[in-house]
């Protein structure tokens, strides 16, 4: 899995941040990020018109957002392309389908977290404590990048979590 | 084996039904097993096709989130299907991702790299590549490997049920062939058994039973209708043959007629002969008999019993005085010299004369024999005695002596001793009074002055040989073939009787006549053969 995602390696010297995470690890983040679309069902009319691109919003440093996009280009999901968004705002994280919070900006995902409850918009966050919040946190286990799904916070948001998927986390959680 | 061509029709209807039903039934059975076959293949493929999509389906996001322990646990979910002996998964790079084992695989299983999509059958196996996709990108390929056990266990059943419904189907053939196939054997057997009936007993009435309308009907029929022909052709013939002995009869009786006819002709023919050759013989000896009165008569005119009449005149005139007269007188002294004279020649003439008188009797004994032979001519055999050749010749002479000295004709004799033969007297002499008469005229008719008949008389081989030979005018050689012929003669005068009869007498006695002849003027010589009887050599 690393090899394939050496494929979409980044630019080097794209990673300057010392907060930001590694260019490996955040480039793992990314093809999960985008790999959690395949198997999650928006709500009819959540994605728009067939051929309208998903949109990923990401909360968080420019760069990551940069990267992300790159590790997207050019691949797309049942037929639809991916673009990558920066977001700051509630209203800017109520238009993306998944939005991303890293680790340093879950205090504003917190603020902006009751805005969001009921909209179609996947959340993903860096840290495990973040599927007490969102719907899915990343979990480091060992060498192996893993994740946590809270299915009471995705049914909220009227979204389908594939029971592959699922069968995938490294736990479930229901409502906090 | 018998060929087939030699059996009977009935073995021939059996075979060929057997045959053609077990050709088509092993056709049919080839055609099912071959169709169920490729139909199982094609549901082999499909399902594992199916099983290889959903394997796929359930593996992208084990894939997708590099989770290959899901992979495994996903791939050993097809421990269920026996036959699979192994799968893999692969990302959709190619590189090898999961691995799964079957339980009963015998071999170890070793995936092989990724290939196209697509399945072949291999190695007994089926291969089977499956692409598939997550929401709409490439995935990954599944790959799965399953034996063709049932495959072959499922043929082997099926073949099984072939070759029993075949054996079931053949025995049921083979009943029914039997059954139905008398329908075109029994009669043609039936026809075939009449047919040697007819052959075996030479009887056309005999009649072949029809069974159908069919094309046997018909030769059936055809078979009955060529026997009413022969039937009606044989009686046609019968009749024809009755009729044809009925006139051979009657040809047989006209036949007969007319050989009763032409025996009657032949035998007026034979008294004919008969007749003709009594008077041929008896005109031969008549001819003797004729110079030998002549010659009496000669002999009796110029006797000299006038001389004694007138002697005795003389005598009775000196009556008185007859001793003087005798005594004295010179004319009455020649009386006793010429009554001496006188009676010696008296005594000379009676001497001719009985000679002559004798021959005569001779003669006429002749023609009374000949006679008497002719009326007892059908008894072939006639008195028999014994006889010497040479005297029996002597007298054939002598009855031709005066012909044979009237024509200067000279006689030389050459006579060895012969033993007696026992024959019949008067036939060789008529033979022998032929031949002489023959060698006569034929010295007769010649010119030269120095006619001769050369007689000889010798003994042959169990045989008396007889020749006489003249040097006459002899045989042309175109004559000597046919001088024994009845009516053939050289003669103004002949009868062209006498050496015919002469050739068949001698037969007739047990010997031969033969004639030699070197030719026109250079004279004949004809040989009498006749057999010795060795009894009467015995008894002589």
């Amino acid at each position: 899995m690393l090899a394939a995602l050496c494929m979409l390696a980044p630019l080097p010297g794209a990673v300057a941040d010392p907060r930001l995470p590694s260019a490996d690890e955040w480039q793992i983040k990314s093809a999960f990020i985008y790999n959690f679309t395949k198997f999650v069902e928006w709500p009819e009319g959540a994605l728009g018109a067939s051929g309208q691109p998903i949109v990923i919003g990401v909360l968080g440093e420019k760069p990551l957002a940069q990267q992300l996009a790159v590790v997207v280009a050019g691949r797309n999901v049942n037929g639809r392309p991916i673009e990558v968004k920066p977001v700051r705002t509630a209203a800017e994280a109520r238009a993306t389908q998944l939005l991303f919070v890293t680790a340093a900006e879950e205090s504003r995902y917190a603020a902006m977290r009751g805005e969001l409850a009921d909209s179609p918009v996947l959340t993903v966050g860096e840290t495990p404590s973040f599927s007490v919040t969102g719907a899915i946190g990343f979990v480091q286990d060992g060498e192996k990048l893993r994740f946590e799904i809270n299915t009471d916070i995705a049914e909220r948001a009227h979204l389908k979590i594939s029971s592959q998927l699922q069968k995938l986390a490294a736990a479930i959680r229901r409502e906090p | 084996m018998t060929p087939l061509r030699n059996r009977p029709i009935k073995g021939k209807l059996t075979a060929i039904t057997m045959i053609t039903s077990g050709v088509a039934l092993l056709l049919a059975c080839a055609a099912f097993v071959g169709y169920e076959s490729m139909v199982f293949r094609t549901g082999m493929v499909d399902e594992l096709a199916t099983t290889a999509a959903i394997v796929g389906d359930n593996s992208g996001a084990a894939l997708a989130f590099d989770d290959p322990d899901s992979a495994r646990q996903t791939l050993r979910s097809l421990n269920v299907l026996q036959h699979i002996v192994g799968a893999a998964l692969y990302d959709r790079n190619g590189k090898l991702f999961a691995t799964y084992r079957g339980a009963t695989a015998e071999a170890a299983f070793v995936p092989p790299p990724v290939q196209a999509q697509g399945y072949r059958f291999e190695d007994n196996r089926l291969k089977l590549f499956h692409r598939f996709e997550l929401a709409g990108e490439e995935a990954g390929t599944v790959y799965i490997e399953s034996d063709l056990g049932e495959l072959r266990s499922r043929m082997s059943r099926y073949a099984l049920i072939g070759l029993g419904v075949l054996a079931v189907s053949w025995a049921v053939a083979f009943l029914l062939a039997a059954r139905l196939q008398r329908a075109i054997s029994a009669p043609i057997s039936h026809l075939a058994l009449v047919m040697k009936q007819v052959q075996a007993r030479n009887d056309y009435s005999l009649r072949a039973i029809k069974h159908g309308d069919d094309e046997l009907g018909a030769l059936i029929e055809g078979f009955n209708s060529m026997l009413d022909q022969i039937r009606a052709q044989d009686s046609a013939l019968q009749e024809a043959r009755d009729h044809l002995e009925l006139r051979v009869a009657e040809r047989t009786g006209e036949l007969e007629r007319t050989h009763s006819q032409l025996v009657d002709a032949s035998r007026q023919a034979g008294m004919a002969e008969v007749a003709t050759n009594v008077l041929h013989n008896v005109g031969n000896v008549l001819n003797s008999l004729n110079v030998s009165a002549n010659m009496v008569v000669e002999q009796i005119g110029r006797s000299r019993a006038t001389g004694l009449a007138r002697l005795v005149t003389l005598l009775r005139e000196h009556e008185h005085e007859l001793g003087e007269y005798v005594v004295h007188d010179p004319r009455g002294r020649h009386v006793l010299t010429y009554l001496s004279q006188l009676s010696e020649h008296i005594l000379h003439e009676r001497d001719l004369n009985l000679r002559e008188l004798t021959s005569l009797r001779g003669n006429i004994d002749h023609i009374k024999e000949i006679v008497s032979m002719q009326q007892s001519y059908s008894k072939v055999s006639g008195v028999k005695e014994l006889l010497q050749p040479i005297d029996l010749l002597e007298d054939a002479l002598r009855m031709n002596e005066g012909a044979l000295y009237r024509h200067e004709v000279r006689i030389v004799r050459e006579f060895e001793p012969v033993p007696g033969i026992n024959s019949e007297k008067h036939k060789i002499l008529q033979i022998l009074v032929n031949l002489l008469r023959n060698a006569k005229y034929a010295c007769c008719e010649s010119d030269r002055p120095d006619r001769c008949v050369t007689l000889r008389v010798a003994s042959g081989p169990a045989c008396v040989r007889i020749s006489v030979a003249d040097n006459g005018v002899g045989i042309a050689p175109e004559n000597m073939t046919r001088i024994f012929a009845h009516g053939f003669t050289t003669r103004r005068d002949g009868h062209g009787f006498g050496l015919h009869s002469g050739a068949l007498t001698a037969r007739e006695l047990g010997g031969s006549l033969q004639v030699f002849s070197d030719g026109p003027g250079r004279g004949a010589t004809f040989v009498l053969e006749l057999p010795i009887d060795q009894l009467a050599i015995a008894a002589a």
